[in-house]
This record gives C-alpha cells, sequence and structure tokens, in this order.
C-alpha cells in the first residue's frame, strides 16, 4: 500500500509505503543485493560490474511513475493522493567497501556530473516539481544497506523544508533586495570562525545558527540556483570541496563518519527561483566519538533544536583536519 | 548509448526483469583541467583536544 496523505495540522503530505517494511535489512557482505553479480554467485540488482557510476529504480520506492490508486477514500479534511514521483539509487562503486570519502576527487566530479544528469532529466519529467538529491551515511541514520550508495527523490510538490528555505530566501529579496544566503556568506566570511574550508568556487562552514554540531553547509560563492547552471570549473570545485570535508569528517573520531547529506536547489515546476541559493547541507547526528545527537521531545514536539556545542569550536575542531583535495592528473604533470 | 560531449558523460539504460531502469554511467578522457586548490582557507587554531570525559559523559 502506497499514497500520500494530507496532514491538515502541519500543511504537508505524508508517504504511506508499507512495501518498505520488507526491504533488505543489513545484509551480510556476501550477499549485498547492490554488489555486482559475480559469475556464479547469487543474482544480485546489479546485473554488472564495469562502470563508473550507476542508477537505478529503487526496489521499494516510496514514489514510483505509476503508482497504484490510494487504497483510502479523501475526505475534504483528509485529501489522499498516488504517491506519485521517483525513487533512485545510486552507487558510487561497483566496491562494497569503499564510502564516497575515501574515493578519489575524480570519481567525486564523476558523481557531481551524474548529479546534474539526473537534475537534468527529472526535472523534465511533468509529475515531478522537487529533484532531491542525498546521501544517508551509516547505521546511525538508519542505512539499511552499507554499499556506498545515494538517492534521488523527484517529489510531485515541493517539500516543506525547502518550501521553508524558499519562503525566507523570498521575504528576504523583497525586504532587502538581496540573495538571504549571498548575505549568510558574506556574515559568516566577515566572521571567519565558522569558515571551514574554501575554494575558488565554494566555502564551507558550520553555520551560526547550525542544529547539529558538525552541521556543515558548502554554499557556492557565486549566486546561482541549480546543479545544471554550475560550469565544469564549479563543478570540479565543489567535488574538490566534499572531498575535503568528507575526508575531514573520517578524521574526527579516526573511524567512517556517519551523515545526512542533502542537496537544496530550485524546484522544478516551472516557477522562477532566482531569489534561492544552491548549497549542500551534511547532518552528522554524532555529537562525540561515542554519543549521538537524537532528535527528541523539543526537535520533534515542538521544532526547536537544541545544539549542545557551539559552532565555533566545532569549526575549529574540522578545520584542523582539513587537508587539500589531490587530483591525479595534476599530480603526474607535476612528476 | 547517449553521450554528453562537453563531459564524455555515456549513458546506458537497460530494463530489468521486474521492469525498471537502470542506467550505467562511464566517463571517458575526463577533462583533466582541475582547477588549481586553495590552501585549506585561513590560519588554523589550535584543534580542541577532546578529553575522555567528553566523550563519555
Amino acid at each position: 500500500m502506497s499514497e500520500l496523505r494530507w496532514n491538515p495540522l502541519l500543511a504537508e503530505w505524508v508517504a504511506t509505503a508499507t512495501h518498505r517494511q520488507e526491504r533488505t535489512f543489513l545484509p551480510p557482505t556476501d550477499f549485498c543485493p547492490l554488489c555486482p553479480t559475480k559469475k556464479g554467485g547469487f543474482p544480485t540488482e546489479v546485473p554488472e560490474g564495469t562502470y563508473d557510476i550507476v542508477v537505478f529504480e529503487n526496489q521499494f520506492p516510496s514514489l514510483r511513475p505509476d503508482p497504484l490508486p490510494p487504497a483510502v477514500e479523501s475526505t475534504d479534511l483528509y485529501p489522499v493522493r498516488p504517491s506519485e514521483g521517483v525513487c533512485e539509487v545510486v552507487l558510487y562503486s561497483p566496491n562494497h567497501t569503499t564510502t564516497l570519502a575515501d574515493e578519489p576527487v575524480e570519481q567525486i566530479y564523476k558523481l557531481v556530473q551524474v548529479w546534474t544528469d539526473r537534475f537534468i532529466e527529472l526535472g523534465a519529467l511533468d509529475h515531478v516539481s522537487y529533484v532531491f538529491e542525498f546521501e544517508n551515511k551509516g547505521e546511525a541514520t538508519g542505512v539499511t544497506l552499507h554499499h556506498p550508495h545515494g538517492q534521488i527523490y523527484g517529489y510531485p510538490f515541493i517539500p516543506p523544508g525547502i518550501a521553508r528555505e524558499l519562503a525566507q530566501s523570498r521575504h528576504h529579496r523583497a525586504r532587502t533586495g538581496r540573495c538571504l544566503i549571498c548575505d549568510i556568506l558574506a556574515e559568516e566570511r566577515l566572521d571567519g570562525r565558522r569558515i571551514v574550508a574554501e575554494n575558488n568556487s565554494f566555502v564551507a562552514t558550520i553555520p551560526f545558527f547550525a542544529r547539529w554540531p558538525y552541521e556543515v553547509h558548502i554554499y557556492s560563492s557565486r549566486h546561482f540556483q541549480a546543479l545544471s547552471d554550475m560550469s565544469s570549473s564549479e563543478q570540479q570545485d565543489v567535488a574538490a570541496m566534499l572531498k575535503m570535508v568528507l575526508a575531514a569528517f573520517d578524521r574526527l573520531f579516526d573511524l567512517s563518519f556517519p551523515y545526512m547529506m542533502v542537496i537544496h536547489q530550485r524546484p522544478v515546476d516551472g516557477g522562477v527561483y532566482d531569489y534561492y541559493h544552491f548549497h549542500i547541507e551534511f547532518y552528522p547526528p554524532l555529537r562525540t566519538a561515542t554519543k549521538l545527537k537524537y532528535l527528541a521531545g523539543s526537535e520533534m514536539g515542538a521544532g526547536m533544536f537544541i545544539n549542545d556545542t557551539l559552532a565555533e569550536e566545532k569549526t575549529s575542531e574540522l578545520r584542523a583536519r582539513i587537508k587539500p583535495a589531490v587530483w591525479a592528473q595534476r599530480e603526474e604533470d607535476r612528476d | 548509448m547517449e553521450q554528453n560531449a562537453d563531459t564524455n558523460l555515456k549513458k546506458r539504460r537497460i530494463k530489468l526483469i521486474d521492469g525498471r531502469y537502470m542506467i550505467f554511467y562511464t566517463f571517458e578522457d575526463q577533462p583533466a583541467l582541475a582547477p588549481e586548490e586553495a590552501p585549506a582557507t585561513r590560519p588554523e587554531p589550535e584543534p580542541k583536544p577532546q578529553t575522555e570525559d567528553d566523550r563519555f559523559v
């Protein structure tokens, strides 16, 4: 059973997807369904292993292009609609044991190009209003498969978290004539204490208002709205910035750092969103090497986050672990 | 097979047994014009040491 149910109290859609209860849950490494099928081995979801990146429709989607009719009737108070949309899986590598942080920057650059291609292709679908690209990494974030992968949701509406950012950005533009994130970036640069890293096109910061101890935001220096607006040089710069931040995360506690990584860009519903600003956000659930930040009563029940740390101090820890991303071709040129 | 001439990105789309699509992305002769890396930002203060207490309280 799968459908979208309207929550009139919060003015947002909730997807039911009961079939997802049956999905594979933390299988042994030898039985990973996302590894390429081996000769004589059991058939996995991926029949071939020769690729840089592979993308496919999720076997257990919460949104799909051809949804079944809802199992319940709509009422005036409780509208219901089919769970139309797209759910894709993005495999970063045929190698089961790697992570995005471990991959060379060249591979992350390829991923950026694939994200861009998916944004354009899914964004052209009539039934998709928002393309949401993200990764949940680590059991602490609820992953059920360890093979390195991200996901893409094509929502048939603008999701509420994005709608709220859009509204704030629109109001700020109307009030000041400026972009909200350009102003946030200017203020972070002026202060400087919360800047984690910077390259030619992107800035990583744990912003003043961070809700999680290591909540890194990566903002583009130039004002644009989507992956498809980037130049090749900017694509390489965002790959380099991701490599630097991800590797620094792993160095924090000398472990493979769990996180949720989300890409925020403009909707694809045909509207004008020139006031919005492309960025990437990380929500790592660890607050120390052994302790998790839980979303509890205040966060879930009241919507107010309590951050047990100061962004200025956490930035200092993370910045100390930043190393430049190294491009192999440039290294070869030097030799 | 689809190809993007600007990036040498190639897409090969197949249909799985259950009807889902799968797209294999490969890149040939990826442009090696990596931009200059800026150094890792500004002068770095000493990192805050993490105590055992901090880890387990």
